[in-house]
């Protein structure tokens, strides 16, 4: 238990002495099936929300379709790209891919992190999850879990990165 | 170990201080405690550090179980910092010392992983070495360390490498890996194969070991509005205590409370299966055809010398947008299950029929109602089950639901439930009646005993 509270204390020392950015080189495949990191999000032109979700998780896929019917009209405000991490295990992984297509999320890129590099690197810990990050790469939004109308709240944060 | 904390703490200072990059410190906390009915009382709970700057990362993970929830294996119990790394990551190559978790092929020869919801962990704690070229055409990892068992290391260790090249469309890996346990050598080998062009995808891998032996193939298409995917299995021999084989049953998750009720788990004995999905949109709908059969092999069975059914489910769902405010989903899954993996001739037969809407009122205010009914002649027979959530956006989710077996038992299953969600931060506390059962999580399964009590749940994720 002291080892636990030590933990803790270290958290909250570490936490208000440091800054963010982001030069995630954890390594995830694409659709193609070619490697990228997520420090090749980084354009410095858009900002971009990274958003964890797996094919049995229908909070993950409401959101998804959600920011999918409104991505064009978001995007004539405010140009931003939506990646999907994909985190199931390479068992689901083609029907992962086969979603990805079927149900329309055109707009999006995706990434898929077999065995979670990413989900740990991110410290993810339950999902739908989705971070806002400004087009250099700085955290500026994230929120965990998903009601209906969530989505009207991502859209707020990205009008403030116009 | 002792040294680890303090170390990590004085150089995570050293590397903050001015006239350096700044660096990424990320944590999260997780944390469950149950009180059940009776006044035991279960929680589990992890907080993960991590610190990246430039090439350099290092973290560790706490994990405290002061009585483990029921379910969770009792070895678990106290405290451990299971999990502490220090990594450097360049762009052609990267050196891990500490735990770490790896995957070589699709897993079936090795696949260290973590899933909180099963209680399952076994990091590998030693050293690791990655390699790439600059094209990616040729990439490749080695390893040796000692699993983790529960909060400390097993009494084996596991030594291993794989070896990618890529040429074009095609992908080769070749792997190996040596578990060795009482000087006893036990080792396995894998060759697999990748393909893309366009819309099509294809792999196949194969792996053999000692006694055993898998091979497994894939095949995908995906256009737009349109897709499809078939994944077949074969294993014979491919019994692993030990865990690191990752063999998760071949067989359609399922989202729906009476759809998971008897779910299949994978007979490694000797089995031959598949499953495929295929996705239609057209406008505002959304279709779904899935289906999965997986049979026993003849060399697993003893006294019968043809294949025997183990699981088949065909699945459809269709998904109406009717306008912006309402959206259904209408289900039916239709499952047969050996319980003893084809060793006898019995098998049970259940069909689940779900209807699922979901109301917007406005921005901020929605109503999910979803009604499920399973129909089966074996087991307990008859369920049905209900679920009502209410969603206040951005903060409040409330939800009360009801599995109610009216075909045997007669037993209500009841949960009722508030979650409270603010940026990274979640809280959730529950309160219900459980059935006992298989909890899985990606196609593997724990077993969870009936309780009746309060959950409280607690995530919380940061980046500074």
């Amino acid at each position: 238990m002291k080892r636990f509270i030590l933990s803790l204390f270290l958290l909250l020392c570490l936490g208000g002495m440091l800054r963010a950015q982001d030069p995630s080189a954890v390594k995830l495949q694409t659709l193609d099936g070619k490697t990228v990191t997520p420090a090749s999000w980084v354009d410095g032109k858009t900002p971009y929300v990274v958003s964890f979700w797996f094919v049995t998780c229908k909070y993950c896929l409401e959101e998804m379709d959600a920011v999918s019917e409104l991505f064009e009209e978001w995007n004539e405000t405010v140009p931003f790209r939506f990646v999907a991490v994909n985190t199931d295990d390479a068992r689901s992984l083609a029907r992962a891919k086969a979603m990805a297509a079927g149900r329309g999320w055109d707009s999006f890129q995706f990434a898929f992190d077999t065995n979670r590099a990413y989900v740990r690197a991110m410290n993810v810990v339950s999902m739908p999850h989705v971070f806002l990050f400004d087009k250099n790469g700085k955290l500026v939004y994230t929120h965990v879990g998903y009601a209906p109308g969530d989505e009207e709240l991502l859209f707020k944060e990205l009008k403030k990165l116009k | 170990m002792r040294l680890f904390l303090p170390a990590s703490f004085i150089l995570s200072l050293l590397l903050s201080q001015p006239g350096r990059a700044q660096g990424v410190f990320t944590g999260g906390l997780e944390s469950q405690t149950a009180i059940y009915k009776g006044g035991s009382y279960g929680s589990n709970n992890y907080l993960k550090l991590d610190y990246m700057q430039g090439s350099f990362s290092a973290g560790i993970q706490a994990e405290y179980y002061p009585e483990p929830m029921l379910g969770y294996d009792m070895n678990l119990k106290g405290f451990g910092l299971p999990g502490k790394y220090l990594a450097w990551t360049r762009e052609n190559w990267s050196l891990t010392a500490g735990d770490y978790y790896e995957q070589f092929g699709s897993g079936i020869i090795f696949r260290s992983w973590e899933d909180r919801t099963l209680g399952w962990n076994n990091s590998v704690g030693g050293v690791r070495a990655t390699f790439r070229t600059s094209d990616d055409r040729l990439s490749g990892k080695i390893l040796y360390g000692v699993p983790r068992e529960f909060l400390h290391y097993a009494s084996r260790q596991i030594a291993g490498g794989e070896v990618t090249g890529r040429i074009g469309n095609v992908a080769v890996s070749a792997a190996a890996v040596d578990q060795i346990a009482g000087g006893v050598s036990d080792l396995s080998g894998m060759l697999a194969l990748s393909w893309g062009a366009g819309p099509f995808t294809a792999s196949a891998e194969y792996v053999g070991k000692k006694g055993g032996h898998a091979e497994s193939a894939v095949l995908g298409y995906a256009a737009k509005g349109f897709s499809a995917s078939m994944t077949v299995r074969r294993l014979e021999g491919m019994l692993d205590r030990t865990g690191m084989n990752y063999l998760p049953s071949l067989c359609q998750q399922q989202v729906y409370m009476l759809a998971t009720l008897n779910p299949y788990t994978t007979f490694a004995d000797g089995e031959i299966g598949g499953m495929g999905d295929l996705f239609y949109r057209y406008k505002t709908w959304k279709f779904h055809v899935g289906g999965s059969m997986i049979y026993a092999l003849p060399s697993a069975l003893s006294g019968h010398d043809t294949r025997r059914l183990c699981y088949r489910d065909i699945n459809i769902d269709i998904e109406k947008k009717w306008n912006r405010k309402f959206k259904t989903v209408a289900f039916v899954s239709i499952q047969e299950n050996s319980p003893s993996h084809g060793q006898r001739k019995a098998t049970n037969a259940q069909n689940v029929f779900v209807l699922d809407g979901l109301y917007k009122f406005n921005a901020r205010y929605s109503l999910r109602a979803q009604v499920q009914y399973l129909y089966s002649q074996e087991l307990t027979k008859d369920w049905v089950a209900g679920m009502l959530e209410a969603g206040f956006a951005p903060h409040w989710t409330i939800h009360i639901s009801d599995m109610y077996n009216h075909g045997d038992t007669r037993e209500h299953y009841y949960e009722a439930g508030v979650t409270y969600a603010l940026h990274a931060l979640q809280v959730a506390l529950s309160y219900g009646h459980q059935r006992a059962g298989f909890v899985c999580s990606g196609g593997v399964c724990r077993w969870q005993p009936e309780y009746t009590g309060g959950i409280v749940r607690l995530s919380y994720n940061f980046r500074r």
